[in-house]
């Protein structure tokens, strides 16, 4: 099962020595056990600019989250989720 | 773990794809205290030379590779481990360069296996197959390579290949496939991607890299996320440490040259020597014969005698086929040179020093640089493919850069501009300094003339996506400027070596067939040691081909320039007189402007002159003391009496590059090779702190020498203040010779003259349509295209009012002066200024001998050989007709004179808008053909002739209606737009009488005012000047039916008025009068638009 969310969701990430420790979203708390996949997309640098950093994360409940961190405003969003 | 090295980078040499020079990339590499740094271009070489000087400037190991796109595999980096390694190199770029077409070369995997020796291959394939079989070829110098994309299976598929190498025997290394230096230069590179593709930003979506993570990242950074492959990162510096190559070449053999039995290459040019010192010289003299032993001493203990055969046997084929050959540049400081007929100034007569040619010790390579007729440039060329063959001749290219013009159209169109703001952008002369303001720094002030429409500044223009980008705009322009933007070989040099070529260098195909070219600059080739022969096209030469041959032709006169006397008042009366107008290197703006106040009297002082006048000393604050010495206002000075047997010449001021070798000999003791040493040394110093370490060493040298201190540092500030500026003499005296030429020909010939001038345009400091104007002011008529009279190019043709005079064939032969005064004075031809001239007026179709023309000059109205000629246009003028047409046409009419419109027609296969074009511009004026009337028929006529090929409908032919015939006006706005040569009046002379009514005058009227008095003047602004050393000033050039008059416009006053400057075609100007040392400009104070009913185009000059 494959959840997208046309409006990404807003998550909280939990930090521990600067990788991803939990992520909260709404009132949900996962547990994050690996990280998965992370890469960046930095462009259209012509007009507003995108800068984000992504993650594919494994949970703690077996859940595969992607997530997306905008760089400048420092605010993390959850795109998709899967099981 | 220190010591990482980047082994996969791309600079500004691959084109399009790397966003960073070979300077930034070592920079940023040496900040990370990277002790080496690979550089590894898209399928080519061409940074390597300068890579490998840069490197060693900064103490870092520069290893040399390439990244080669194949065609049936995945990509593949090579780096060379040694000069074998090289030597594969050169061989594989070559190869695929040469296999495929221009631009699009064609690597192949069984290439880069035919040629593996000595490199190390780095590879991001996947496929085991393809792993294997490079490990096959490349054993232990394969490597499966890591590179970290920050793409989201980036580390997945590192990881992968490892384990993949691993199973293969293979090790692994880290790069990050750098793109640019910075993260900033992230923005550049995908600007230098979209024009590549020829995509805007907002179009090109994917096929731009995701993220900016390409930069020249350090360690750290890169263990970031690889950092649990230990191995690939120590690696990187194993491999690092294998490769050592060191380009220099030493010094490279030449070619054997063929020389007569019995003889070495040395006793063979001591032979040549003899017999061209007897021609030259008339005998042995004692002064020539020292010289000359001394100059072939050094060129035997230098082994150059080959070199100087070279050289001798292309100017000897010249000769053969009479093709305008010279040489200069060090070279023509030589006896040798100028006896083998290389140089065509004598050394001793003209003093040119051989030490700067060549001295013993000297790690430079001698220099000749041959001047050839444009024409034929190519024929010597192909000569010397044949004779050394195409695996040991090549040329030598010329990168063309981004030059602020293109940059901004490029840029704007990547970024999403319109095209016609685009436009608006490129026509502003000082585009050089546009980009680094905003569009409000385009302000329009000042009442336009009431018929001149109001012209908007720029910031008006843009949109707002354009107002959005501007500052991302200006930052890239800046960016990319002098980015490699192409190669040509348009004027290279050419590469003649001993070992086969593709041993040596990187090879790829010319744009012209049966041409390679070598992906290193002259520079380049020089710094390696290779030796080039420079073979440049003058198109100078080749008008004076042309000339030489008409006169020979039209008047049995058999002109050898290369014997004429160099002293001929009227030669230097004509260029003091600055109706130079088409004259070689003295007919500028700046030249036009100097020639009163130097005054050149003989062949030395047009030597100095065209030294001079150039834009480093005019800069350099140079010029200045030498005219004012010239002038009187400054006593001829010397700061120490052994200065002035050197200096006399230039009056007391170092001018000339041999003078300031001849000063350190002089004055310090320097030998000749120290000499030199010093001189190049001075004009590569950065800043003065370089400067002054070459200090020490002259004034001690001056000491011994009994100079006091003080008067040896003053020497060396002169020399110093001079150095970079100075003009090789040699140099200045085989283009003096050029231009004296060129005035020969003008004064007594100066019909064929014009004729040979407008046939190798481009050429030249002014457009066509200027030098029909001169050509008019000389009393010569400049004939409409006739397709009963015309050739297909520009021809002389006998006059009317000869014939009229029944005058028969014009010959100057046997002609006195006292004949010729008579011819003059006699009835409506030819007059001179003196004589009130009526108002010009030519008659409405045809030019008839009631014409009169007035030659407004004085020296050429005196001295005239030729009286009796015309210019007539030819077809190839016309827009719309090519050579191959204007041909076509010559050859039918061979057959029979054209009878009418129809006729030509229907014999001529054109192509409507060609038989249009010829009908506007008065081609069938002479048989009687009103050319309104003939646009009609020119539809139809087109449908009848041969070059109609569509089934034929049956139209009814149309009847032209009755039309009114064409102003004179009318016929110059189609002369302007179809041919750009005005046959009829100059523009302006359309608007005399409304200007003469407003007060505003003409360049006439200028050159009478008195300095100091307001003026206004109007014209069409032929040249357009912004030099960069002029701190902002602006000059222009405005030309009226009376002549051009120089405008000098301050920075303040561009600022206001810069649209009607940068965008206007003609203008009026309300001045202060400046009369100066004989020279006349107006100051402006104000400029006005002048709308004109013709589209003018200026020449722009930096």
């Amino acid at each position: 099962m494959s959840r997208l969310f046309a409006d990404p969701l807003p998550a909280h990430m939990e930090w521990h020595e600067g990788e991803p420790g939990a992520l909260r979203v709404g009132n949900r708390r996962l547990v994050v056990v690996e990280v998965v996949r992370r890469w960046r997309v930095d462009g259209e640098w012509w007009a507003d600019g995108i800068a984000r950093e992504y993650l594919t994360l494994r949970t703690a409940d077996g859940l595969l989250c992607d997530l997306y961190g905008d760089r400048r405003r420092g605010e993390w969003f959850l795109q998709r989720v899967m099981d | 773990m220190p010591g990482f090295v980047h082994l996969r980078t791309h600079s500004d040499y691959s084109f399009l794809d790397g966003a960073s020079t070979v300077d930034d990339l070592l920079d940023a590499a040496a900040e990370l205290g990277q002790d080496a740094l690979a550089l590894t271009d898209t399928n080519g070489l061409y940074g390597a030379v300068r890579f490998w000087n840069a490197a060693r400037e900064r103490g870092i190991k520069p290893i040399f590779g390439a990244e080669l796109r194949l065609v049936d595999s995945d990509p593949l980096t090579l780096l060379a481990l040694d000069r074998t390694g090289w030597t594969s190199l050169c061989r594989i770029v070559s190869a695929a360069q040469l296999a495929g077409e221009k631009t699009k070369p064609r690597a192949t995997f069984a290439l880069v296996a035919g040629h593996d020796p000595g490199l190390i291959a780095l590879s991001e394939s996947d496929d085991p197959e393809t792993l294997a079989r490079l490990r096959d070829i490349f054993g232990d110098r394969l490597y499966a390579e890591l590179v970290d994309r920050w793409g989201p299976a980036d580390i997945d598929r590192c990881d992968a290949r490892a384990e993949l190498a691993a199973e293969l025997g293979i090790a692994t290394v880290v790069t990050n496939d750098v793109r640019y230096a910075r993260p900033a230069a992230r923005q550049l590179h995908d600007v230098l991607r979209c024009i590549d593709l020829g995509l805007t930003v907002d179009e090109a979506g994917k096929q731009l890299a995701a993220n900016g993570e390409r930069w020249l990242k350090d360690d750290a950074a890169l263990r970031q996320r690889l950092g649990h492959h230990p191995a690939a990162f120590a690696n990187a510096r194993a491999i690092a440490d294998r490769c050592d190559l060191d380009l220099g070449f030493g010094y490279q053999r030449l070619p054997g040259f063929a020389v007569p039995d019995g003889y070495t290459a040395f006793s063979f040019l001591y032979a040549l020597c003899q017999d061209g010192a007897r021609a030259k010289y008339g005998g042995m003299t004692p002064a020539v014969s020292k010289q000359l032993a001394h100059e072939l001493d050094v060129i035997h203990r230098c082994g150059l005698a080959e070199f100087f055969l070279i050289n001798w046997d292309i100017v000897r084929f010249c000769n053969e086929r009479r093709i305008p050959a010279q040489g200069r540049g060090s070279a023509a400081d030589s006896i040798v040179a100028y006896v083998l007929d290389i140089t065509k100034v004598d050394p001793i007569a003209h003093d040119l020093l051989f030490e700067r040619f060549l001295t013993e010790d000297s790690h430079t390579m001698p220099d000749i640089d041959l001047d050839i007729a444009t024409n034929d440039r190519e024929d010597v060329i192909q000569y010397v493919y044949r004779k050394y063959g195409e695996q040991y001749a090549a040329m030598v290219c010329n990168v063309v850069t981004y030059r602020s013009r293109s940059a901004s159209r490029e840029v704007a169109k990547a970024l999403g501009f319109r095209p016609e703001v685009i436009d608006v952008m490129a026509k502003s002369i000082d585009a050089p300094r546009f980009a680094s303001r905003g569009p409000e720094g385009v302000p329009f002030i000042g009442e336009a003339d009431v018929e001149a429409p109001p012209l908007t500044p720029l910031a008006d223009r843009l949109n707002e996506l354009e107002r959005a980008r501007w500052p991302l705009f200006r930052k890239i322009v800046e960016e990319i400027a002098d980015f490699p933007r192409h190669l040509s070989i348009h004027n290279g040099g050419m590469l003649i070596t001993a070992l086969p070529l593709v041993d040596t260098v990187p090879i790829e195909r010319a744009t012209m067939p049966d041409r390679n070219v070598v992906q290193f600059d002259k520079r380049d080739v020089e710094d390696l040691g290779l030796i080039k022969m420079d073979l440049l096209g003058l198109r100078t030469l080749s008008l004076i081909k042309d000339a030489v041959a008409m006169i020979d032709e039209l008047h049995g006169v058999r002109l050898d320039l290369g014997t004429i006397a160099l002293d001929d008042p009227a030669v230097y009366d004509l260029i003091c007189e600055v109706d130079t107008i088409g004259l070689f290197q003295v007919e500028s703006r700046a030249q036009a402007q100097a020639l009163p106040r130097v005054l050149p009297r003989n062949f030395a002082d047009i030597v100095v002159e065209v030294a001079i006048i150039r834009p480093g000393p005019l800069q350099g604050n140079m010029v200045n003391p030498y005219i004012n010495r010239r002038q009187g206002r400054e006593p001829v000075a010397y700061a120490h009496p052994l200065l002035e047997p050197i200096l006399k010449e230039t009056l007391g001021v170092i001018l000339f590059q041999e003078q300031i070798l001849r000063v350190s000999m002089a004055v310090a003791g320097f030998s000749a090779a120290e000499a030199d040493k010093l001189r190049r040394a001075m004009s590569r110093a950065r800043s003065s702190a370089d400067m002054e370490t070459l200090r020490g060493p002259f004034v001690r040298g001056a000491l011994a020498h009994g100079v006091n201190d003080g008067t040896a540092n003053l020497i060396f500030g002169q020399i110093a203040a001079f150095a970079e500026f100075g003009f090789c003499k040699s140099h200045a005296a085989a283009f003096a010779l050029t231009a004296y030429h060129t005035a020969h020909l003008k004064l007594y010939y100066p019909a064929e003259f014009y004729v040979g001038l407008l046939n190798n345009q481009p050429m030249g400091f002014y457009s066509p349509a200027v030098i029909a104007g001169d050509a008019k002011r000389h009393g010569i008529a400049v004939l409409p295209v006739d397709v009963n009279r015309s050739l297909a190019k520009v021809c002389v043709e006998e006059a009317e009012r000869a014939r009229a005079l029944g005058a028969g064939v014009p010959s100057s032969l046997g002609r006195s002066r006292a004949s010729e005064t008579e011819a003059r004075a006699s009835g409506p031809t030819l007059r001179s200024e003196s004589t009130p001239a009526p108002h010009d007026r030519t008659s409405g179709t045809t030019h008839s001998s009631e014409e009169i023309v007035v030659d407004r000059s004085v020296t050429i109205a005196a001295h005239r050989a030729c009286r009796t000629h015309d210019v007539r246009l030819g077809f190839v003028e016309v827009k719309g007709l090519g050579e191959a047409e204007a041909d076509a046409i010559v050859r039918e009419r061979e057959r029979g004179a054209f009878r009418s419109f129809d006729d030509f027609a229907k014999r001529v296969g054109l192509k409507e808008e060609a038989l249009r074009n010829l009908a506007l511009v008065g081609a069938f004026d002479s048989l009687g053909e009103p050319r309104r009337a003939l646009l009609w028929r020119a539809r139809d006529a087109h449908r009848a002739s041969p070059a109609f090929t569509r089934p034929v409908l049956a139209l009814p032919t149309t009847a032209a209606p009755e039309l009114p015939g064409l102003s004179e006006q009318e016929r110059a706005a189609l002369d302007y737009r179809i041919t750009g040569i005005p046959t009829g009046p100059q523009v302006m002379r359309f608007y005399r009488e409304r200007l003469a009514a407003r007060g505003v005058g003409s360049s006439a009227d200028v050159q009478r005012g008195t300095h100091g008095a307001t003026v206004t003047v109007a014209g069409a602004m032929v040249v357009k000047q912004h030099p960069e050393t002029a701190k902002g000033h602006v000059f222009l050039s405005l030309e009226d039916e009376y002549g051009l008059v120089n405008i000098i416009i301050r920075p303040a006053t561009y600022a206001k008025y810069k649209p009607v400057v940068d965008l206007g075609g003609a203008v009026v100007v309300e001045g202060t009068l400046q009369h100066v040392d004989g020279v006349v400009s107006v100051l402006a104070r104000r400029l006005d638009e002048l709308a004109l009913f013709v589209k003018l185009a200026s020449r722009d000059w930096q």
